[in-house]
């Protein structure tokens, strides 16, 4: 058994839409989840999976129906938030706007005690300088760029030294352009900190390129967790599979659109089939063929191939790269 | 554009212009004003006599704004917390619907001696001789608090409603117990609120004449039983409007600081 930080076993959230007489719908169910100590894991769904209801209960603002939630071996089901050694960056970073950047980063140590006393400054002033905040320790808010808050935002939580920090969407806010610096430094951060970090999002690329492990949620139960290889290469149902990367289903069996290969020669367990489209995506172009019988293949191949559209082409891939579901709707 | 100038023109613009020019004239032999122009009435204004009616009149006020904002507070934060805002609101508006005068004269009837809390309090033995409620600055702080406390609950409410949850979420999250939280997070961002309550509630207060007449009684005159008595009584006009332009200028002093202060909400 690996040493889990925080452990959830069978938790259960059921909501109530509409006041007392309302419809009852489970937002989570089920969720079982262990996070080694030091990784980085993350929770994958769509909006409304109930992976920001499973964070919102480790952190103690929602409280589970039935099951239990383990930090160190203790079930903290009963404290409230201000006692859980967890600490959250919102979605929307919900940084103090009346007190600076310092005062943010401060606010957590205030609560304890001594912010200004040599362990607790020595930290603000390391972080400051980790996530490159020096200098403006006297900035609100509101004068501070997306990137900065949301560095103020980890720095807040990353000062208190948490067991596991919770992150919530934390790269949604930002300008896509930023988005892809940001994830790297996150990744570095949480090296660098050796803190156990438990990111929700939506976004598959975020969750493979920054996890050690992760789990893809699907309408308030986990559908597989695994490290992001795992996942991706044999996703154990249909939703894990469509949702990591791009797959082709042919009757109900799914291929990678870079498993396909495209030929102009036919090969045995060949597909005769016609170029429809081709998307240039840079350093791969994506090529939809529609094969006999109607059905369209979207197949992934190198820069240095031309298709042409209409052309006759054959299309094949190897019977192991082949995803087969115990029949199940998706 | 044109009628909001010709409505601020007919009812401010111009009633502030007759004051100050009845402020500047000679009182007249039976009441009224008259010529020559004079700055007399407002030398009157030093007199020791009527400084103690303005500092009584700014520390009554001044408690009834305290206690407004100390007990509207904790109101606005339940309204704004609770799911039936609507309803909570209503009611905090509901003595509206009575006439001022009426609701004081239901305080008299509580407060005065043979009133209801005298003669409870005398049979059920606390008391042999009754207290004296009514007739004191007490009593017209109290019927201020009660008059004017909608006016302090109302912007409270609009500031802690438009409080984003999350941050006394990420309050808790750093470890910050209730009772913290409301310090340092809920109380500074409420700040502009707190600004606009006590500013709507001390202007109205600073010229009251009805509460101190009814519950006050002869002893604890304010500025606003002054006035109304040069009007009255008095024959006095031009010593009112100057009493009046300055009260006036004290608001408008007030008002200065408080937008100074950064608040926005007036």
């Amino acid at each position: 058994m690996m040493n889990a930080v925080l452990e959830l076993r069978a938790v259960t959230k059921t909501f109530t839409d509409g006041g007392a007489r309302g419809t009852r719908h489970a937002a989570v169910s089920g969720v079982s989840l262990a996070l080694a100590r030091g990784s980085f894991f993350s929770l994958l769904g769509p909006s409304g999976c109930g992976k920001t209801t499973t964070l919102r209960m480790i952190a103690g603002f929602e409280t589970p129906d039935s099951g239990e939630i383990v930090l160190n071996g203790n079930c903290i089901d009963a404290l409230a938030p201000y006692q859980r050694s967890v600490n959250t960056v919102f979605q929307n970073y919900a940084l103090f706007p009346h007190l600076t950047v310092r005062g943010n980063i401060e606010f957590g140590l205030k609560q304890r005690g001594k912010p200004s006393a040599g362990d607790a400054a020595e930290r603000v002033a390391r972080l400051l300088v980790q996530l490159q905040l020096d200098g403006k320790e006297s900035r609100r808010p509101g004068e501070l760029s997306g990137g900065e808050r949301q560095r103020v935002a980890l720095a807040r939580a990353l000062v208190l030294e948490p067991e596991v920090l919770l992150l919530d969407e934390p790269l949604s806010a930002l300008d896509p352009r930023l988005r892809k610096q940001v994830r790297a430094e996150l990744k570095d951060l949480q090296r660098r900190t050796g803190i156990t970090f438990l990111m929700v999002t939506h976004d598959q690329e975020e969750a493979l390129s920054l996890s050690d492990s992760m789990a893809v949620m699907n309408r308030g139960r986990i559908e597989q967790t695994g490290t992001p290889e795992d996942l991706y290469r044999r996703p154990a149902t249909k939703f894990v599979a469509s949702f990591l990367g791009a797959m082709n289903w042919l009757d109900g069996v799914g291929v990678r659109p870079e498993a396909v290969r495209l030929s102009r020669v036919e090969s045995a367990h060949s597909l005769r089939a016609s170029v429809a489209n081709i998307v240039f995506l840079g350093a791969a172009s994506h090529v939809d063929v529609r094969v006999e019988g109607g059905e369209v293949l979207t197949v992934q191949t190198a820069p240095g191939e031309l298709w042409n559209a209409g052309e006759a082409v054959f299309v094949s891939w190897d019977s192991s790269d082949e995803h087969r579901f115990v029949s199940e709707c998706v | 554009m044109a009628p909001s100038w010709v409505l601020a023109l007919a009812t401010v613009a111009i009633p502030f212009a007759i004051v100050l020019a009845y402020s500047v004239l000679t009182r007249g032999a039976y009441g009224g004003m008259e010529l020559p122009w004079t700055w007399e009435n407002y030398e009157r204004l030093f007199d020791p006599l009527y400084g103690a009616i303005f500092w009584r009149s700014v520390w009554i006020s001044a408690a009834a704004t305290f206690l407004c904002v100390l007990l509207g507070f904790p109101l606005a934060l339940f309204i704004a917390r609770s799911s039936r805002k609507n309803l909570y609101l209503s009611l905090v508006i509901l003595p509206f619907w009575t006439s001022f005068l009426i609701r004081l004269y239901a305080w008299m009837f509580l407060l005065r001696d043979t009133g209801l809390i005298n003669t409870a309090l005398r049979w059920t033995g606390i008391i042999s001789e009754p207290l004296p409620l009514l007739y004191s600055g007490g009593a017209v702080v109290l019927g201020l608090v009660y008059g004017y406390l909608p006016f302090a609950v109302l912007p409270l409410y609009a500031t802690l409603e438009k409080l984003d949850p999350h941050l006394l979420e990420a309050a808790a999250d750093l470890g910050a117990r209730p009772f913290r939280a409301l310090l340092e997070v809920t109380l500074p961002l409420a700040k502009e609120g707190i600004w606009a309550a006590s500013i709507l509630v001390f202007v109205p207060c600073l010229g009251t004449f009805l509460t101190s007449d009814l519950l006050g009684g002869s002893r604890s005159i304010l500025i606003g039983n002054l006035i109304q008595n040069q009007f009255t009584t008095a024959r006095d006009w031009p010593f009112g409007a100057a009493l009046s332009i300055a009260l006036l200028a004290l608001a408008a002093c007030l008002l200065w600081v408080a937008r100074r202060r950064g608040q926005e909400l007036l």
